[in-house]
Protein backbone atom coordinates (compact mmCIF):
# COMPACT_ATOMS: atom_id res chain seq x y z
CA UNK A 1 0.00 0.00 0.00
CA UNK A 2 1.36 3.57 -1.02
CA UNK A 3 -0.16 6.59 -0.10
CA UNK A 4 -3.13 4.89 0.44
CA UNK A 5 -3.22 3.22 -2.71
CA UNK A 6 -3.59 -0.68 -3.00
CA UNK A 7 -2.61 -2.64 -6.04
CA UNK A 8 -4.48 -5.52 -7.14
CA UNK A 9 -2.89 -8.05 -8.68
CA UNK A 10 -4.95 -10.72 -10.38
CA UNK A 11 -3.58 -14.40 -9.56
CA UNK A 12 -2.70 -16.07 -12.77
CA UNK A 13 -3.02 -19.59 -11.27
CA UNK A 14 -6.09 -21.89 -12.14
CA UNK A 15 -8.60 -21.93 -9.56
CA UNK A 16 -9.33 -24.88 -7.54
CA UNK A 17 -12.23 -25.46 -9.40
CA UNK A 18 -11.09 -25.07 -12.83
CA UNK A 19 -8.12 -27.43 -11.69
CA UNK A 20 -10.91 -30.14 -11.00
CA UNK A 21 -12.45 -29.31 -14.48
CA UNK A 22 -9.55 -30.04 -16.54
CA UNK A 23 -8.75 -33.03 -13.94
CA UNK A 24 -12.23 -34.19 -15.17
CA UNK A 25 -11.82 -33.50 -18.82
CA UNK A 26 -8.00 -35.69 -18.95
CA UNK A 27 -9.83 -38.59 -17.18
CA UNK A 28 -12.17 -38.39 -19.49
CA UNK A 29 -10.16 -38.31 -22.49
CA UNK A 30 -8.23 -41.25 -21.12
CA UNK A 31 -10.86 -42.93 -19.89
CA UNK A 32 -11.94 -43.25 -23.78
CA UNK A 33 -8.86 -43.91 -25.22
CA UNK A 34 -8.98 -46.97 -22.24
CA UNK A 35 -11.97 -48.24 -23.30
CA UNK A 36 -11.13 -48.54 -27.24
CA UNK A 37 -10.11 -52.25 -28.45
CA UNK A 38 -6.66 -53.07 -27.29
CA UNK A 39 -5.64 -53.37 -31.07
CA UNK A 40 -7.22 -49.73 -31.80
CA UNK A 41 -6.02 -48.33 -28.36
CA UNK A 42 -2.37 -49.13 -29.33
CA UNK A 43 -2.83 -47.89 -32.71
CA UNK A 44 -4.23 -44.61 -31.51
CA UNK A 45 -1.71 -44.17 -28.96
CA UNK A 46 1.34 -44.88 -31.35
CA UNK A 47 0.06 -42.94 -33.96
CA UNK A 48 -1.64 -40.03 -32.40
CA UNK A 49 1.04 -39.24 -29.32
CA UNK A 50 4.24 -41.60 -30.33
CA UNK A 51 3.75 -39.78 -33.71
CA UNK A 52 5.34 -43.13 -35.63
CA UNK A 53 4.98 -44.02 -39.22
CA UNK A 54 2.41 -45.68 -40.65
CA UNK A 55 4.69 -48.89 -41.74
CA UNK A 56 6.15 -48.61 -37.71
CA UNK A 57 2.95 -49.77 -36.41
CA UNK A 58 1.79 -51.33 -38.62
CA UNK A 59 4.95 -53.60 -37.84
CA UNK A 60 4.55 -53.48 -34.29
CA UNK A 61 0.88 -54.56 -34.97
CA UNK A 62 1.46 -57.35 -37.34
CA UNK A 63 -1.21 -55.88 -40.10
CA UNK A 64 -0.77 -54.05 -43.17
CA UNK A 65 -0.87 -50.02 -43.60
CA UNK A 66 -4.43 -50.14 -45.09
CA UNK A 67 -5.41 -52.58 -42.54
CA UNK A 68 -3.86 -49.89 -39.91
CA UNK A 69 -5.68 -47.05 -41.47
CA UNK A 70 -9.11 -48.52 -41.44
CA UNK A 71 -8.34 -50.02 -37.74
CA UNK A 72 -7.62 -45.97 -36.92
CA UNK A 73 -10.43 -44.41 -38.99
CA UNK A 74 -12.74 -46.69 -37.07
CA UNK A 75 -10.71 -45.59 -33.44
CA UNK A 76 -11.03 -42.26 -34.29
CA UNK A 77 -14.84 -42.11 -35.13
CA UNK A 78 -15.04 -44.20 -31.77
CA UNK A 79 -13.53 -41.76 -29.94
CA UNK A 80 -14.97 -38.36 -31.92
CA UNK A 81 -18.95 -39.77 -30.79
CA UNK A 82 -17.10 -40.55 -27.02
CA UNK A 83 -15.64 -36.96 -26.64
CA UNK A 84 -17.92 -35.07 -28.59
CA UNK A 85 -19.39 -33.30 -25.54
CA UNK A 86 -15.95 -31.99 -24.81
CA UNK A 87 -15.49 -30.60 -28.65
CA UNK B 1 -11.27 -36.92 -56.56
CA UNK B 2 -13.52 -39.66 -54.73
CA UNK B 3 -15.48 -38.35 -51.82
CA UNK B 4 -13.90 -39.75 -48.84
CA UNK B 5 -16.20 -40.18 -46.65
CA UNK B 6 -18.36 -42.02 -49.72
CA UNK B 7 -14.98 -44.33 -50.40
CA UNK B 8 -13.56 -46.45 -47.57
CA UNK B 9 -10.12 -46.58 -49.46
CA UNK B 10 -10.51 -42.95 -49.95
CA UNK B 11 -10.82 -42.51 -45.96
CA UNK B 12 -7.39 -42.67 -44.94
CA UNK B 13 -7.03 -39.35 -47.20
CA UNK B 14 -9.01 -37.74 -44.63
CA UNK B 15 -7.03 -39.31 -41.95
CA UNK B 16 -3.91 -38.42 -43.20
CA UNK B 17 -4.86 -34.59 -43.91
CA UNK B 18 -6.00 -34.31 -40.24
CA UNK B 19 -2.77 -35.45 -39.01
CA UNK B 20 -0.97 -33.70 -41.26
CA UNK B 21 0.84 -36.62 -43.20
CA UNK B 22 -0.78 -36.05 -46.56
CA UNK B 23 1.42 -34.89 -49.00
CA UNK B 24 1.15 -31.41 -50.21
CA UNK B 25 -0.04 -31.88 -53.36
CA UNK B 26 -3.08 -34.30 -52.56
CA UNK B 27 -3.24 -31.97 -49.61
CA UNK B 28 -4.29 -29.19 -51.70
CA UNK B 29 -6.61 -31.40 -53.80
CA UNK B 30 -8.48 -32.25 -50.93
CA UNK B 31 -8.98 -29.04 -49.33
CA UNK B 32 -10.70 -27.87 -52.70
CA UNK B 33 -13.06 -30.97 -52.32
CA UNK B 34 -13.80 -29.78 -48.81
CA UNK B 35 -14.67 -26.71 -49.60
CA UNK B 36 -17.13 -27.90 -51.69
CA UNK B 37 -18.14 -30.55 -49.85
CA UNK B 38 -20.06 -30.24 -46.72
CA UNK B 39 -19.73 -33.55 -45.34
CA UNK B 40 -16.32 -33.65 -45.73
CA UNK B 41 -16.08 -29.97 -44.33
CA UNK B 42 -17.98 -31.60 -41.20
CA UNK B 43 -15.81 -34.27 -40.91
CA UNK B 44 -12.67 -32.42 -40.90
CA UNK B 45 -14.32 -29.85 -38.30
CA UNK B 46 -14.82 -33.33 -35.83
CA UNK B 47 -11.66 -34.31 -36.34
CA UNK B 48 -9.89 -31.72 -35.73
CA UNK B 49 -11.85 -30.90 -32.82
CA UNK B 50 -11.17 -34.50 -31.68
CA UNK B 51 -7.42 -33.72 -32.11
CA UNK B 52 -7.57 -30.99 -30.27
CA UNK B 53 -9.56 -32.70 -27.19
CA UNK B 54 -7.04 -35.28 -27.61
CA UNK B 55 -4.20 -32.72 -27.67
CA UNK B 56 -5.26 -32.30 -23.61
CA UNK B 57 -3.91 -35.43 -22.63
CA UNK B 58 -0.42 -36.91 -22.61
CA UNK B 59 0.41 -40.48 -21.45
CA UNK B 60 2.93 -40.97 -19.02
CA UNK B 61 6.54 -40.69 -20.34
CA UNK B 62 8.54 -43.87 -19.72
CA UNK B 63 12.38 -43.29 -19.25
CA UNK B 64 14.42 -42.96 -22.37
CA UNK B 65 16.85 -46.26 -20.90
CA UNK B 66 13.38 -48.05 -19.77
CA UNK B 67 13.35 -50.72 -22.45
CA UNK B 68 17.20 -51.76 -22.02
CA UNK B 69 16.53 -52.05 -18.26
CA UNK B 70 13.56 -54.15 -18.88
CA UNK B 71 15.69 -56.29 -21.25
CA UNK B 72 18.54 -56.46 -18.32
CA UNK B 73 16.05 -57.57 -15.85
CA UNK B 74 14.57 -60.16 -17.81
CA UNK B 75 18.47 -61.62 -18.90
CA UNK B 76 19.11 -61.26 -14.97
CA UNK B 77 15.89 -63.31 -14.53
CA UNK B 78 16.37 -66.13 -16.73
CA UNK B 79 20.16 -66.61 -15.74
CA UNK B 80 19.61 -66.65 -11.95
CA UNK B 81 19.30 -70.26 -9.79
CA UNK B 82 16.25 -72.22 -9.79
CA UNK B 83 16.02 -71.52 -6.10
CA UNK B 84 16.20 -67.82 -6.34
CA UNK B 85 13.60 -67.92 -8.75
CA UNK B 86 11.28 -70.37 -7.04
CA UNK B 87 12.00 -67.83 -3.77
CA UNK B 88 11.08 -64.50 -6.05
CA UNK B 89 7.83 -65.90 -7.29
CA UNK B 90 7.23 -68.40 -4.90
CA UNK B 91 7.37 -65.83 -1.25
CA UNK B 92 3.85 -64.35 -1.65
CA UNK B 93 1.79 -66.90 -1.67
CA UNK B 94 3.54 -68.83 0.76
CA UNK B 95 3.39 -65.57 3.44
CA UNK B 96 -0.29 -64.89 2.70
CA UNK B 97 -0.94 -68.48 3.64
CA UNK B 98 1.12 -68.07 6.57
CA UNK B 99 -0.58 -64.89 7.35
CA UNK B 100 -4.15 -66.63 7.19
CA UNK B 101 -2.74 -69.48 9.32
CA UNK B 102 -1.97 -67.38 12.14
CA UNK B 103 -4.96 -65.13 11.97
CA UNK B 104 -7.45 -68.81 11.96
CA UNK B 105 -5.24 -69.70 15.01
CA UNK B 106 -5.60 -66.83 16.88
CA UNK B 107 -9.20 -66.53 16.06
CA UNK B 108 -9.45 -70.28 17.58
CA UNK B 109 -7.28 -69.11 20.72
CA UNK B 110 -7.42 -65.95 22.10
CA UNK B 111 -10.98 -65.21 23.21
CA UNK B 112 -12.84 -62.08 23.29
CA UNK B 113 -12.95 -59.96 26.77
CA UNK B 114 -16.63 -60.78 27.76
CA UNK B 115 -19.32 -58.48 28.85
CA UNK B 116 -20.09 -57.96 32.61
CA UNK B 117 -22.44 -60.85 33.11
CA UNK B 118 -25.63 -60.55 34.55
CA UNK B 119 -25.13 -62.00 37.56
CA UNK B 120 -22.91 -60.14 38.63
CA UNK B 121 -25.27 -56.58 38.50
CA UNK B 122 -27.64 -58.49 40.63
CA UNK B 123 -25.80 -59.11 42.92
CA UNK B 124 -24.80 -55.87 43.56
CA UNK B 125 -28.48 -55.11 43.68
CA UNK B 126 -28.93 -57.75 46.14
CA UNK B 127 -26.33 -56.58 48.57
CA UNK B 128 -28.19 -52.96 48.51
CA UNK B 129 -31.45 -54.36 48.91
CA UNK B 130 -29.82 -56.56 52.17
CA UNK B 131 -28.32 -53.74 53.57
CA UNK B 132 -31.65 -51.47 53.50
CA UNK B 133 -33.34 -54.23 54.89
CA UNK B 134 -30.85 -54.25 57.99
CA UNK B 135 -31.42 -50.55 58.33
CA UNK B 136 -34.95 -51.05 58.67
CA UNK B 137 -34.48 -53.81 61.45
CA UNK B 138 -32.20 -51.64 63.76
CA UNK B 139 -34.08 -51.46 66.66
CA UNK B 140 -35.37 -47.74 67.02
CA UNK B 141 -34.04 -45.44 69.36
CA UNK B 142 -36.11 -45.59 73.04
CA UNK B 143 -38.77 -42.92 72.99
CA UNK B 144 -36.87 -41.56 76.51
CA UNK B 145 -33.77 -40.58 74.64
CA UNK B 146 -35.90 -38.66 72.01
CA UNK B 147 -35.43 -35.02 71.98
Amino acid sequence: MLGGFTRQVEDQQPTVEQRMVNQDRLQEVRNAITMLPPKQRAAVLMHKYEELEYAQIAGALGCSESALKSLLFRAYETLRSRLSHMA
Amino acid sequence: MMCPTRDKQSAEILLEYCAGTLDPDRALEFEKHAAECAECGRQVASQRALWQTLDQWTPAEISPDFDARLYARIAREEAAPLWMKWFVRGWKPALVTAAAGAAIVIALFVRQPQPPSRTDTVDIDQVEHALEDLDMLMPLPAAGNRI
